[in-house]
């Protein structure tokens, strides 16, 4: 399974680390704290909203379907309810409100009405803003959701649940699509 | 066979249905094979497991779930993180494996310093979760005490055990290269697994710029090729769930049905050994005291010899709390060595560095294995200012996503180049030994036991300077390598890990020449109590820095081996 190592690994350029060792041993956002947690912490229309924030990062295209195919927003409802300890849910919420108030300030408009473009400059915005790390969650979530799902994993990525073989000695092409990453321990 | 002593609760008939010719306590890697061998030698064989039964292949409900299909994509809960703090640190635990290992407060324990101890309670243990590498002892390791002025000698020496790691590799499958290096001897090997593009690379560099460093691929407990009706592996990199296809070594998937196979082993699991029970006439042990983990009855078994494979710090419990007028300390105890010199290896230093170009090599499959950079340091003429040495685990493996910064960083093209496969990277990390101290030892409470009635542990162990100075010649000697290497943003990581999470915890029963401050001879085999034998972590009296499932499987083999000798001599 893409564990929350290869997780984070998986989104070292998302973020624009340039190293593991970045995010191996740094406390990000998976905490180790543990927490009392409470589940569900979203309401609908809050899954609704990161599905679509979801699908702004990870849009369908012609070669694989997007974040909202892949459930994106439930896998954050089902991560933020019962994955993330009380800070990081504490984090995440308050974030979610401000990222809501920030679009209607911006645009008079909530997520779900403005445009794709309004939509994409919105995150690119936040992409900018290095005091939006509730906007970093929702990203480490959209790509995790997304590359652990089996649409991303079997449409987006190439599936092997039974390689049968190891071969050491691949030689590839620029861009070529990489194996999902389904071991576990 | 011999008359033993009865229990005032099992006469009779009774006594009769409870008599074995052996008893095996603990059905682990170990436990497995002993189990395997004297049930081979043709004694009716009673194995004592404490937890639950698992049967291969039908027992493994993760086997084929993809991440998708279970809960929290196979992370664990923040729930589940608070009320298990210690086994959530272990590497291992996920929803794909948490049902075979032990939950903290399934079974609490006092750590008087901070000890992680990670336990599996069922038929296999943990050799259904364990993580299969397989290097030997060299010739040193057996001689490094006694070379070095700690503790006390090994009773044995390599070619003691040569002969019992080729018979015990034999049987379990161990895929490996022939690298003819002093420091991890050859062994009987299926093929090897390959190394990927910059293992190669990184390789050929250890080995043109520094003398008596080699970088090989893990001798591995994984079948490379199919061997004795299981496997082949089929790189899944599944492992730890158990695998459907047999396709690495395991109590469930090897010894077991082996020893079943005889028609000779008799396997009851939810049976918490109490005590041994010993008796003075003979000076020998009859028999165990057995509770039922589920209806907590407690009756006995009667046996002429005894394998005490329980785990390390399980048989360290056991031994401790057989007390008589003989043993008031516990059984075979006339040391005092028993429950000290715990060792567990140190596995605090790592380093991670990026590979640069390499771009057009890549791998298929999931190996289920890695490469390992045997011990350079304190080895053969090489000293340092620290005992022991260390060992390095090494992976290089390319990211999911080719996302660069500058990149756009959302919409359709981040999503593009987020499916390619991305830069390298390597990993190594630290395996370092950990001295046997007389204060870093285990106790039984004088006031708490546990819901089976046991008094509980209460472990008091840390690594000290000797492993701290280790610690800092495995990081600047990881990046003296990845240097020259040419691979960049070398970065040291020091987990700060407590003993116990390198779940490789020996050495509270160990073996030694002296009965005054040894428990177990050179056969495994106790000093004072010769019909007692203990085969696992817990005979240990050094603790190098290779893997040790091996090393105790050899020795099992070849106590047993021993053992049923002495029997039909009738020296037992």
């Amino acid at each position: 399974m893409m564990n929350r190592r290869q997780a984070l690994q998986a989104m070292m350029g998302a973020l624009g680390l340039a190293s593991t060792a970045q995010v191996f041993g740094a406390r990000v956002l998976f905490g180790d704290v543990p927490a009392h947690t409470i589940r569900p912490v979203l309401t609908d229309s809050e899954v609704k909203l990161l599905d679509e924030v979801a699908e702004t990062i990870l849009p369908e295209t012609p070669d694989s379907p997007g974040a909202k195919a892949a459930k994106v927003g439930e896998f954050m409802q089902e991560m933020v309810s019962a994955y993330y300890d009380l800070l990081d849910q504490q984090i995440f919420l308050n974030g979610l409100a401000t990222f809501q108030q920030r679009v209607t300030e911006r645009y008079s408009a909530s997520f779900l009405s403005v445009s794709a473009s309004q939509r994409k400059e919105f995150l690119l915005t936040l992409e900018q803003d290095s005091d939006a790390t509730y906007y970093q969650m929702i990203k480490q979530l959209a790509v995790w959701g997304y590359f652990s799902s089996e649409v991303g994993v079997k449409q987006a990525l190439r599936f092997a649940p039974i390689p049968g073989r190891y071969d050491g000695q691949v030689k590839i092409e620029p861009g070529t699509t990489a194996w999902a990453n389904i071991g576990g321990v | 066979m011999s008359k033993t002593p009865q229990s005032a609760a099992i006469v009779g008939a009774g006594a009769d249905s409870h008599r074995y010719d052996a008893i095996v306590i603990g059905s682990g890697i170990s436990g497995g094979w002993a189990a395997k061998e004297l049930c081979e030698k043709g004694l009716s064989t009673l194995v004592l497991e404490r937890g639950r039964d698992v049967k291969h292949v039908q027992d493994y409900p993760t086997a084929h779930k993809e991440n998708w299909e279970m809960p929290l994509r196979g992370e664990m809960s923040a729930e589940f993180r608070r009320e298990n703090p210690i086994l959530s640190r272990c590497y291992a635990i996920s929803q794909a494996t948490e049902h075979f290992f032990v939950k903290d407060n399934e079974h609490p324990y006092q750590q008087d310093k901070p000890f992680d101890w990670i336990r599996g309670y069922q038929v296999g243990g943990k050799s259904l979760m364990w993580a299969r590498w397989v290097q030997r002892w060299n010739e040193f390791d057996f001689e490094s005490n006694v070379k070095n002025g700690v503790g006390i000698d090994w009773p044995i020496r390599y070619e003691d055990l040569a002969p019992w790691y080729s018979y015990v590799e034999k049987f379990a499958g161990i895929s490996g290269n022939r690298d003819g290096l002093a420091a991890i001897p050859d062994g009987e090997f299926l093929p090897p697994m390959e190394m990927n593009a910059v293992e190669r690379h990184f390789k050929s560099a250890i080995e043109s710029n520094f003398p008596g460093r080699h970088l090989v691929i893990s001798r591995t407990a994984n079948l490379s090729q199919a061997h004795l009706g299981r496997g082949p592996c089929l790189y899944r990199a599944r492992c730890a769930r158990g695998c459907p296809y047999g396709g690495y070594f395991s109590s469930n998937s090897a010894t077991l049905p082996a020893a079943a196979a005889t028609g000779n082993l008799t396997m009851r699991p939810h049976s918490v050994v109490h005590s041994i029970i010993y008796d003075p006439k003979t000076e020998r042990a009859t028999g165990v005291r057995v509770v039922d983990a589920e209806t907590l009855e407690m009756t006995e078994y009667f046996a002429r010899i005894i394998f005490v494979n329980a785990s390390t710090l399980n048989t360290t419990l056991i031994l401790k709390n057989s007390t008589s007028d003989r043993f008031p300390n516990g059984l075979g105890n006339d040391s005092g060595a028993l429950g000290h010199y715990l060792m567990d290896h140190n596995y605090r230093a790592s380093l991670t560095a990026d590979v640069p170009g390499m771009e057009e090599d890549y791998y298929f499959g999931r190996r289920p294995t890695g490469t390992y950079l045997p011990r350079f340091r304190n080895i053969f003429d090489d000293k340092q200012d620290y005992v022991g040495g260390f060992s390095y685990s090494v992976g290089a493996q390319r990211q999911v996503g080719n996302v660069q910064p500058g990149d756009t960083p959302l919409g359709a093209e981040f999503k593009d180049k987020m499916t390619h496969v991305g830069p390298w990277s390597i990993y190594m990390g630290g395996m370092g030994e950990h001295l046997p101290y007389y204060d870093n030892k285990v106790s039984l409470s004088k006031t708490r036991t546990d819901a089976w009635g046991m008094p509980l542990l209460e472990i008091d162990c840390e690594y000290k300077d000797n492993e701290d100075r280790m610690v800092k010649d495995i990081h600047q000697s990881g990046a003296e390598m990845l240097e020259r290497a040419g691979y960049t943003n070398i970065q040291p990581r020091n987990t700060q890990q407590a003993p116990g999470l390198a779940i490789h915890e020996m050495g509270t029963a160990r073996m030694g020449r002296d009965p005054k401050t040894s428990v177990l001879n050179g056969y495994n085999q106790m000093h004072a109590v010769k019909n007692v034998f203990v085969t696992d972590g817990s005979a240990m009296t050094s603790s190098a820095c290779q893997n040790p499932s091996l090393t105790y499987m050899a020795l099992t083999a070849r106590a047993v081996d021993y053992a049923v000798r002495e029997l039909n001599k009738r020296n037992l």
